[in-house]
């Protein structure tokens, strides 16, 4: 299989008046493509910046962050908008719909910027939102606010998946519900797909975990036979 | 007190953060607070430096005047009256003088020490008679300076003498008085009507028998403000103490002078008999004067005679001249023949020269061909040379080439037979080394084995060695249960440790066979290389020998073949060159021969120059022999010439003696014609003295009363109008800064509600620690509080201090008399609308934050819900809706869905709008007078006035001199002159207007266009009724059909329908036809002017029309039309500085509104753009995703601006306005055009500056939850 990501001693230092904190402390793990990757570890572990790094949104103080064969971290503000623009798909925990559009023009909000999308409808319908097309936000419930921003990230038709707690303001069922569709995608389509979850008890389902501690790469482990989510309890 | 500290840190610490919304509601307040009070100032600012001014020059507060005049007995009677200060007599006068042919109306006016001083601005005050000190106006407008004199005539019948000691007048000075505070004078009796300037004179300078009028100061008067109540109630009460001595006085002076009267009756008739003695002298004198005649006619008669000899000398000498004359001629023709053969034979000469010259040249360049060639042939030469030893070389070369290739050969060979021979050995020894490699492998895997076995192991005794941890600590807690557990546990970590040491043990022993086999296989592997490395080294064996023949073949080939063929090529070219070398040698002597020809050529022509110039000479010698002899005629002729003047001469004094005798007796004639007429004229005269001596003493007995006026300053023209124009800008203050306040207010509004919502959480949190709602809300209240304090204040100085000059700076154009303006504060002001601005945000900021002080604190504390998306009406009009992008549609609901932004920025680019174009348009309004009074309506190009005293036949002519004019398109004669016109019988509301009557009504609309404002219908004169001007009509409140009056004399109005009104921008006018006229007055019309149409108007020919028509007795004045509207154009100018302050503070009205609500939108939306940042929109996409909005409200804005600013402009220009003039109703297209692209230049300002706002966002906002 393909290498689709690949950082290598990614640091992310923030000068704070004299002293510096070391947010990322040279993480190093890579990702092959159309794998299931869940990156856990406890709050202020450093994942949200290493998916801020990864997604375009910040850049690393040092090291290389290689995606498909080139390296990012030495893009340019310009570049890194691009980037975002035609390789990434953002999954946000508090969905970050568009009030004011309903849930098909917020995903052709995102169609419209970029190079080879897929059509609006079709990838609503494929999330389950087939009859749900021109309700506003307002008028969806959280699960289906959460799949409208899925079709959204996943319309734009990118390299790569992110998922930053996608369930964290979901329930339990409802939760259990959107990583299913997550799962399926990277199954079926098969998208990369990363989720940054604190939740340890949804490691199982992945193809690779990754734990991070105090800004490093605790383990990295490989999994043989992920299981279905269904079956995982937490 | 600690509690209170906290919080007060932290007001402290919200205001540094959030400064640039604090300095925007400062802004605002300023704005507000700056045109409510500035504006509001103006009008007792206005008062304020005309009072100084007032009280500076010590203005009277009375002004006494009589209709017989005034004395010093008055004066002291005056001074008895209880709460005077002081009073003053002073002599006035209007005299005429005339300068740059113009005649001018001066008012003469004796100089106070105590009060109505001079402001003296150049020069000094006058201290003799025969100085004085003129108007400014006399020095800009009529053409005096310092320096100059002026004369001074009587313009009524009292004598110059009895009016000044001096008639002509020294200036010595210029200056300003107080009561003249505007371009205008007073009226008067004499001359064109209208006083030019005034002039003050020291009051010994006049000859008056009575003082004009006594001006008075009231005592206290001065501390008060002359436009107050108080002062007016005092003056008032003074006003009629001085009235109630008055009819006391007029009885004295009425006794005086009829008194005076009787006596100068009796002088009169002592006159009338003197006047009849001096006609019995000049009869006597006619006598004498014709004695003298009969002489002189003598003395002619001699002359005659002496003349007629001196002509027959004259005709001799004459014959003798013509005969020279022929003689000199036949001279000249000899010598133009010999001329011209001379000039033959030298242009012979010249060609000849120029042949040899030619030829020269020829030589010359064949001279410079051959070096040429040679210099090629030694060029070949050395050529040839090289190619020689080049050949030599090569051949050399060649056969050493075939020698090494030869070696090279050999060399090959050899290695090839070494490296196959190292090969065989080597396949020899593969097998063995295989089988090695069989059982590396094999140990390997045997390795790999043991190393899982290994980590099993380890990891069940670290799972052992926790387990029995856990066990051990039950155990000591007393767990009796688990210790059969632990015990189990203890023995299988000792199994495990046991296993983990036999696997280590097989390990290593894997390890040494390993290292022994690989060591082999490695010596192998390198052997295996250096035979490969051989191979390559030698690569292709047969492509070598193929290389080292083909080599040799080329070799051969250039031995035999190419190098033989180049010795050939060499040779031919040395047989070339040898050939070349013999044609120069030929050529260099043919060049020889043709020099030596030449040389022979030249010697032949320099003879025959020699020989050209002998010629020359003789000529020139037999011209000089010519001239002499024509020299000598014509001094002959000259003689005979003067001898006929002189007799001419002679004759001409002969002829002007006779003409004097004629004169003479003409003289005598005339003067017994005058002696008759005289006799005849003052026979009469005499008798009509003593009618008038008669009547003078009739007119005695009748004498009224003398009356007096007592006015006080109301009565000066200047000092109202500067009261009324004060007042206006009061009115405009009125209405104006409301737009300013409205939208302060508003933004206060939505800024603080913006500032509650952020802090809701905040609020929850301080709730539910227990703090009180007003302690809470104070802080709202506060910085609110604050930010108005401080820019109200900043705004109420700055407005107090700037606007008001501002406008008054503008108003000293109309007001010269006033230079130093004053702008003081006014507490009254400064507190209302600090006040007001106070009251105005402090009940914004409670409404604000009322609404969340009343929710408990977990409701504060919870995320508010977004507000949900909703459809906008527009969706429903599909074919609209289908139209707009994707973007759009967003842009279009985002507007609907902030409704109270919406509103916000539709008002305040609205006002924006509407400022810019009151702007504009009350520069187009003024504009409008001068533009189309002077280019539509009045649209002759000159008017040409007569004086009073010309008669119709002068008129006439001159009249007809003009239309004469090339350059006169048309020409008409006119009455233009001033009535008062009211619409009472009474006369109340009277208003002055100019009455103009053309001499012929059809040809009217060529000079003046009469025409409806609003509908352009045109009208034509008729003999029922006046047109009338529009703003009269407004003014004296009439309209077509009614009834006005024009005043005949004080007491007699006649009544004239009104049958049209017509536009009319500068002055009013009363238009009726001549019929109409007769009508009215009862007499013949007496045409006073021209009205002129040129062809081409121009300023050269305007000086050249005025110097031609002035110098006509008949003519008063001339004027152009073209000067005018220059003259109103140029005044507008002064406009420029009120309508910088407007664009000024529509600029900031725009950008405060914008920038505030452009903030809060963006604050409000900051996780939605963050988002799209995210979604990977670039930078100049998220901006024009929210910027798009403002270009619509922008848009939207303006469209109401422009509503706005119609009613404002209209409003402006109806209260501005003066009386005299009528401003344009219309904004011109490119003010609108200007005040929208101003209003988006603004709005791009904003834009960018929020670009950059936006750029500043950062992503990391979309990962946060909703607030």
């Amino acid at each position: 299989m393909q290498k689709l990501v690949q950082m290598i001693g990614v640091e992310k230092v923030y000068p704070m008046g004299e002293v510096t904190i070391k947010a990322v402390d040279g993480v190093e793990f890579e990702i092959l493509k159309g794998e299931f990757v869940v990156i856990v570890g406890p709050s202020g572990a450093g994942k949200t910046t290493v998916l801020n790094i990864l997604g375009g949104m910040d850049s690393a103080t040092s090291g290389q962050v290689i995606v498909d064969g080139t390296d990012i971290s030495k893009y340019t503000e310009r570049q890194l908008t691009a980037y975002r623009r035609d390789d990434i798909g953002f999954v946000f925990q508090f969905y970050n719909l568009v009030q004011n559009l309903t849930a098909l023009e917020n995903v052709e909000l995102a169609l419209q910027i970029c190079k080879n999308p897929l059509p609006a409808q079709r990838v609503l319908a494929e999330v389950g939102l087939k009859d749900r097309m021109n309700n506003f936000p307002a008028q969806l419930s959280g699960g289906e606010q959460q799949r409208v921003a899925i079709a959204r990230a996943l319309a734009k038709n990118p390299k790569l998946l992110l998922c930053d707690e996608p369930t964290g303001a979901l329930d339990y069922q409802t939760g259990k519900a959107i990583l299913k569709l997550l799962q399926d995608t990277c199954r079926e389509k098969g998208m990369t797909v990363v989720v940054i979850t604190h939740n340890t008890a949804i490691a199982p389902m992945a193809d690779r975990v990754i734990r991070i501690k105090n800004g490093k790469v605790s383990s990295m482990l490989l999994n043989e036979h992920p299981v279905p989510v269904e079956t995982i309890e937490w | 007190m600690k509690r209170k500290k906290a919080l007060r840190k932290e007001f402290f610490m919200e205001i540094r953060k959030t400064y640039t919304r604090f300095l925007s509601i400062c802004l605002i307040v300023m704005l507000g607070t700056a045109f409510f009070a500035g504006i509001r100032a103006t009008n007792p600012d206005m008062h304020r430096s005309a009072d100084s001014f007032f009280d500076e020059s010590r203005l009277m507060d009375i002004r006494v005047l009589s209709t017989l005049g005034l004395t010093d007995e008055d004066v002291a009677a005056i001074r008895e009256i209880d709460g005077i200060e002081a009073a003053a007599p002073v002599y006035t006068k209007d005299v005429l003088t005339t300068k740059n042919d113009k005649q001018l109306v001066l008012k003469l006016i004796s100089a106070g020490d105590e009060m109505n001083l001079v402001t003296v601005d150049e020069g000094r005050m006058p201290q003799n008679p025969g100085e004085c000190l003129v108007d400014n106006l006399l020095i800009d407008k009529s053409g005096y300076k310092i320096g100059d004199t002026i004369t001074v005539t009587s313009g009524d019948d009292t004598k110059i003498s009895d009016i000044v000691k001096e008639e002509t007048l020294t200036i010595t000075g210029c200056g300003r008085l107080a009561s003249y505070l505007s371009l205008t004078r007073d009226s008067s009796q004499i001359g064109h009507g209208s006083v030019d300037g005034f002039v003050i004179l020291t009051p010994d300078s006049f000859s008056m028998e009575v003082y004009t009028e006594i001006d008075i100061t009231v005592k206290d008067a001065q501390a008060l403000d002359c436009y107050g109540d108080v002062y007016e109630a005092k003056i008032n009460d003074i006003v009629d103490r001085v009235e109630a001595i008055a009819d006391g006085r007029c009885q004295i002076r009425y006794d005086n002078v009829t008194a005076d009267a009787a006596q100068s009756i009796e002088d009169a008739k002592k006159e009338v008999a003197d006047g009849e003695k001096k006609l019995a002298d000049a009869e006597d004198e006619l006598a004498d004067a014709e004695d003298e005649l009969t002489d002189a006619k003598k003395e002619v008669a001699d002359g005659e005679k002496q003349l007629a000899d001196a002509k027959a000398e004259m005709a001799d000498g004459e014959s003798k001249i013509a005969d020279a004359k022929v003689k000199v001629e036949n001279g000249e023709k000899e010598l133009a023949k010999a001329k011209a053969e001379v000039e033959s034979n030298a242009k012979k000469l010249a060609d000849a020269r120029k042949e040899i010259e030619e030829n020269e040249k020829t030589l010359n360049e064949k001279a410079s061909q051959l070096a040429l060639s040679e210099e090629k042939i030694a060029d070949g030469k050395l050529q040839l040379l090289e190619g020689w030893t080049a050949y030599e070389e090569g051949l050399f070369e060649a056969q050493a080439g075939l020698d090494q290739l030869e070696e090279k050969s050999q060399q090959f060979e050899a290695a090839v037979a070494q490296v196959v021979s190292g090969r065989e050995a080597l396949e020899a020894a593969r097998p063995q080394i295989e089988a090695l490699r069989g059982q590396i492998i094999e140990g390997e895997a045997g390795l790999s084995a043991l190393a899982q076995q290994l980590d099993t192991l380890t990891n069940r005794q670290s799972e052992l060695t926790e387990a029995i941890e856990y066990y051990e600590a039950a155990v000591a807690a007393g767990n009796e249960e688990v210790r059969g557990a632990y015990e189990e546990a203890l023995a299988q970590k000792a199994e495990v440790s046991a296993g983990i040491d036999v696997v280590n043990g097989k390990i290593s022993e894997i390890n040494a066979n390993l290292s022994m086999a690989k060591a082999a296989v490695e010596d192998f592997e390198a052997r295996e290389n250096q035979i490969q490395e051989g191979e390559a080294a030698l690569g292709d064996i047969d492509e070598q020998r193929q290389l080292i023949e083909s080599n040799r073949q080329q070799l051969e080939y250039a031995i035999n073949v190419t190098l033989p063929e180049a010795k050939a090529q060499l040779t031919q070219k040395q047989e070339e060159l040898d050939n070349g070398e013999a044609i120069i040698s030929e050529g260099k002597t043919a060049i020889e021969d043709g020099r030596r020809q030449l040389e022979n050529a030249k010697l032949e022509v320099a003879d025959g120059e020699a020989a050209l110039d002998a010629g020359r000479k003789t000529i020139s010698e037999n011209e000089t022999k010519l001239e002499n002899s024509k020299k000598e005629i014509a001094d002959s002729e000259r003689k005979i010439a003067e001898g006929k003047a002189e007799i001419s001469e002679n004759e001409a004094k002969l002829i002007d003696a006779k003409k004097e005798i004629a004169d003479g007796e003409a003289k005598l004639s005339e003067g017994r014609a005058e002696y008759e007429d005289a006799l005849a004229e003052n026979r009469p005269k005499l008798e009509d003295a003593k009618a008038e001596i008669a009547q003078a003493e009739e007119d005695l007995t009748a004498l009224k009363l003398p009356k007096w006026y007592v006015l006080d300053r109301d009565y000066i023209e200047t000092c109202v109008e500067y009261a009324q124009d004060a007042e206006r800008i009061g009115k405009i203050g009125d209405v104006f800064p409301v737009i300013f306040f409205l939208v302060a207010a508003l933004v206060s509004l939505t800024t603080m509600t913006r500032m509650v919502e952020e802090e809701r959480t905040q609020i929850g949190t301080l709730k539910a620690l227990g703090y009180s709602k007003g302690s809470i809300a104070l802080k709202y209240v506060l910085y609110a509080f604050l930010a108005t304090l401080i820019g109200g204040t900043a705004g109420t100085i700055l407005g107090q201090k700037v606007l008001p000059l501002i406008i008054m700076r503008a108003y000293s154009i109309l007001y010269v008399g006033i230079t130093d303006y004053e702008a003081p504060l006014h507490m009254g002001y400064t507190l209302t609308a600090l006040g007001a601005a106070v009251l105005s945000t402090t009940i914004a900021v409670v409404a604000a934050c009322y609404k969340e002080l009343l929710s408990v604190p977990a409701k504060l504390m919870r995320p508010v819900a977004p507000k949900a998306g909703k459809r906008v009406w527009l969706e429903k009009v599909t074919f609209i809706w289908k139209r707009l992008s994707f973007s759009y549609k967003a842009a279009v609901r985002n507007l609907f869905r902030y409704k109270k932004r919406f509103f916000m920025t539709v008002i305040g680019i609205g006002g924006c709008m509407g400022l810019l174009l009151v702007g504009f348009g009350v520069k187009d309004s003024i504009m409008t007078i001068g533009d189309k009074q002077f280019n539509d309506i009045r649209i002759y190009d000159s008017t040409v006035n007569f004086s009073e005293d010309s008669s119709y036949e002068e008129r006439q002519e001159v009249y007809h001199q003009v239309l004469n004019e090339e350059n006169t398109k048309a020409a008409l004669m006119a009455i233009e002159e001033t009535v008062d016109i009211s619409k009472d019988i009474s006369g109340k509301g009277e208003r002055s207007a100019y009455l103009f009557v053309p001499s012929e009504t059809d040809r009217m609309s060529d000079f003046i266009v009469l025409k409806n404002r609003v509908t352009h219908e045109s009208y034509d004169l008729d003999d029922e009724g006046a047109v009338i001007s529009e703003k009269l009509a407004s003014l004296l409140d009439v309209g077509e059909g009614d009834e006005i009056y024009i005043e005949i004399s004080d007491m007699n109005r006649v009544p004239v329908k009104v049958s049209h009104i017509v536009e009319n921008y500068y002055f009013h006018y009363v238009y009726v036809s001549p019929a109409l006229y007769e009508k009215i007055y009862g007499e013949k019309t007496d045409y006073s002017e021209i009205f002129v149409d040129f062809e081409a108007p121009s300023e050269a020919y305007e000086k050249e029309f005025s110097g031609k028509y002035l110098t006509f007795d008949s003519v008063s004045g001339i004027s152009y039309t073209r000067t005018m509207s220059e003259r109103i154009a140029s005044m507008i100018t002064s406009m420029d500085a009120i309508i910088y302050v407007i664009i000024i503070s529509a600029g900031l009205l725009a950008f405060v509104v914008l920038y505030n609500l452009n903030n809060i939108n963006i604050s409000e939306r900051k996780r939605e753009l963050a988002t799209l940042k995210v979604l990977g929109f670039f930078d100049g996409e998220v901006s024009i995703y929210v910027l798009r909005e403002n270009v619509m409200l922008t848009l939207i804005g303006a469209i109401l601006g422009i509503f706005i600013g119609k009613v404002l402009h209209r409003f402006v220009i109806l209260t501005a306005e003066v009386d005299l003039m009528m401003f344009g109703r219309d904004i011109y297209f490119k003010s609108y055009i200007y005040s929208v692209l101003l209003t988006f230049a603004f709005s791009a300002v904003v834009s960018v500056v929020m670009h950059r706002k936006l750029k500043k966002i950062d992503m990391i906002e979309s990962l946060k939850s909703v607030e």
